[in-house]
């Protein structure tokens, strides 16, 4: 079943084009990872979908609405959460929130507690239960968020940069609890991010936006193969010049003790490099980089014109 | 409908949890009347009658009109700050109506003012002005029927002003001459009775009669049986009115939002 149908979606504002030609289909329980660039339009295509903007021209349906924002019985299904924007009652407790939350998608009081309470445990957020959102930090603001967002079992889920502003522990959490529904196929995930490495672990497809149009639209994995760039490992020598000729590397540059290599993981390992190293030479210390979204996005492109708006 | 419920009261025991503002809201309320009171006690000079009107009730005019405007006071620049912020977008999301949303919660807001202002203060009166008793049950049980609709049409043209925000940068100003408009059309600062013929003529065909000077009538028995009636129904008009008028304008507002992206 199709949950959300996109066509030639395109959206001006002003004189800037937001959105070209979008077309997208996503299914009932898919996982999928929108990336892109700041200004890619990730947060207007997720506006599309979930009703608050209408596109100038193209076919855009969500549970079969052209605007789902008029249809209370699907917004009962459906959560869109925002790193940038609240769906708390600022001015009451978060407690109060959740109450609201619950009679406004009509959960059981019964249902309501037990997953409270599933939810308390995962986010740990019952600290905050009686305080107001302004009191809260960022994480902790977003974690309640989640909570709040999780409540009522939506169907449709529609994360907007979640992870913004979260503790490396918590966010491993959250990850952990989006990769278990990943799983149990609960829930439609649409996922934005500019992290590459977030995506792959939460997504069954990945679509990047780049300057408003769709360029990849497919399998994580076959992103990564295929279009992610190259390593970066750098090294600093401490005894002894290696030989790195015989290697099938991308590039690399001797400084004096520092070496800098550009590598691919489809035609060599991290491991055989360093191993190949420490034959001839003492290595003093190590740093890898990992590819970024922006030179993916220029692999992609390829030899095509490098476009920036 | 539970939700909505849920709302008022989420925001009544929101208010419950402010001691300082509560009591300060007391101060507030007794203060204004007592001033009003003094004021007119001092217009009428020992005089029991002016324009066939007794002071005793324009004293219990003005505790009821100012009483209820005090506690029918409520954030009007809401909306605004909402489309400001972009915040307007999520609000759209929430399975409910965002207008009876926003009255529910006015609503809780008034019902506290109600309780934990007002009437403290109305005994506070009682204890040095003798007011007039409501005229009979049913009057006082259609006064408050009358009250409660006048609180509706009060706030549709609140609401009307706050979404002309989807188009305006501020309606701070609008919303300032509005509230001119209620103080001085409405009979908050000068009872009715003693405003000029002709414009006491022109205000009747206004929604501002209706809010205040309406109740207020039925509570001293100045408008009777089917007079009662027709007072309310001229009232119900003005709500339906206002509320035709307040859905076109947030119809419109939301369409533009969603077209121009806020």
């Amino acid at each position: 079943m199709l949950l959300i149908v996109l066509k030639d979606v395109s959206k001006t504002f002003r004189d800037k084009n937001v959105l070209k030609n979008i077309s997208l289909h996503v299914a009932k329980n898919e996982h999928v990872g929108l990336i892109g660039l700041n200004g890619a339009g990730k947060t207007t295509l997720l506006n599309v979908i979930a009703g608050v903007i209408k596109p100038d021209v193209g076919f855009i349906r969500t549970y079969g609405k052209e605007s789902i924002i008029e249809d209370h019985q699907s917004l009962r299904k459906m959560a869109y959460l925002s790193g940038t924007r609240s769906q708390l009652w600022e001015e009451l407790t978060v407690k109060a929130s959740l109450q609201n939350c619950m009679n406004m998608y009509q959960i059981n009081p019964q249902v309501f507690a037990r997953r409270l309470e599933q939810l308390q445990g995962i986010f740990e957020t019952e600290a905050f239960m009686e305080l107001k959102p302004g009191n809260l930090s960022l994480g902790e603001r977003m974690r309640c968020e989640l909570v709040y967002a999780l409540l009522a079992e939506p169907e449709i889920l529609l994360l907007d940069e979640v992870l913004i502003g979260v503790d490396v522990s918590i966010k491993h959490k959250i990850i952990q609890f989006f990769e278990a529904d990943r799983k149990e196929k609960q829930a439609t995930i649409i996922y934005t991010s500019n992290h590459l490495a977030e995506v792959e672990k939460l997504c069954d497809r990945v679509i990047l936006l780049h300057a408003g149009e769709i360029i990849f639209d497919g399998k994580a994995e076959r992103m990564i193969s295929e279009f992610s760039p190259y390593y970066r490992m750098e090294i600093r020598i401490a005894e002894g010049l290696p030989d790195l000729e015989d290697l099938p590397l991308e590039k690399y540059r001797i400084d004096s003790d520092r070496i800098t290599i550009d590598y691919d993981k489809q035609k060599i390992e991290t491991t055989q490099i360093l191993k190949h190293l420490m034959k001839k030479s003492k290595i003093g210390d190590i740093r890898l980089y990992e590819p970024d979204l922006e030179g993916t996005i220029k692999k992609i492109y390829g030899g095509r014109e490098w476009k920036t708006s | 409908m539970r939700a909505y419920v849920e709302f008022a009261v989420k925001k009544f025991q929101d208010k419950m949890a402010y001691r300082l503002d509560f009591f300060m809201g007391i101060v507030n309320t007794a203060i204004t009347i007592v001033v009003y009171l003094c004021i007119y006690k001092a217009l009428y000079g020992g005089a029991t009658e002016v324009d066939g009107i007794s002071y005793r009730m324009v004293a219990t005019s003005f505790v009821i009109t100012l009483g209820l405007s005090n506690a029918f006071h409520f954030n009007e620049m809401f909306l605004e700050h909402k489309i400001h912020d972009g915040s307007i977008t999520n609000e759209f999301l929430k399975p409910v109506s965002f207008l009876f949303r926003m009255l529910a919660e006015n609503i809780g807001e008034g019902v506290f003012k109600l309780v934990f202002h007002f009437l403290p203060a109305l005994l506070f009166t009682l204890l040095h002005t003798k007011l007039c008793p409501p005229k009979s049950a049913p009057g006082l049980i259609a006064m408050f029927i009358s009250v409660a609709f006048g609180y509706l049409i009060l706030w549709l043209i609140s609401f009307i002003i706050q979404t002309w925000s989807f188009w305006l940068f501020s309606v701070w100003g609008i919303m300032t001459i509005k509230n001119v408009f209620v103080n001085i059309l409405a009979g908050t600062l000068l009872p009715l009775w003693f405003m000029p013929t002709a414009l006491r003529k022109i205000i009747s065909f206004t929604p501002f009669e209706s809010i205040y000077f309406t109740p207020v009538r039925i509570y001293l028995g100045e408008l009777n049986g089917s007079q009662i009636l027709s007072g309310i129904a001229v009232q119900v008009l003005w709500i339906v009115t206002l509320g035709i008028i307040a859905n076109l304008f947030w119809k419109r507002g939301i369409k533009k939002l969603v077209v121009q992206g806020g």
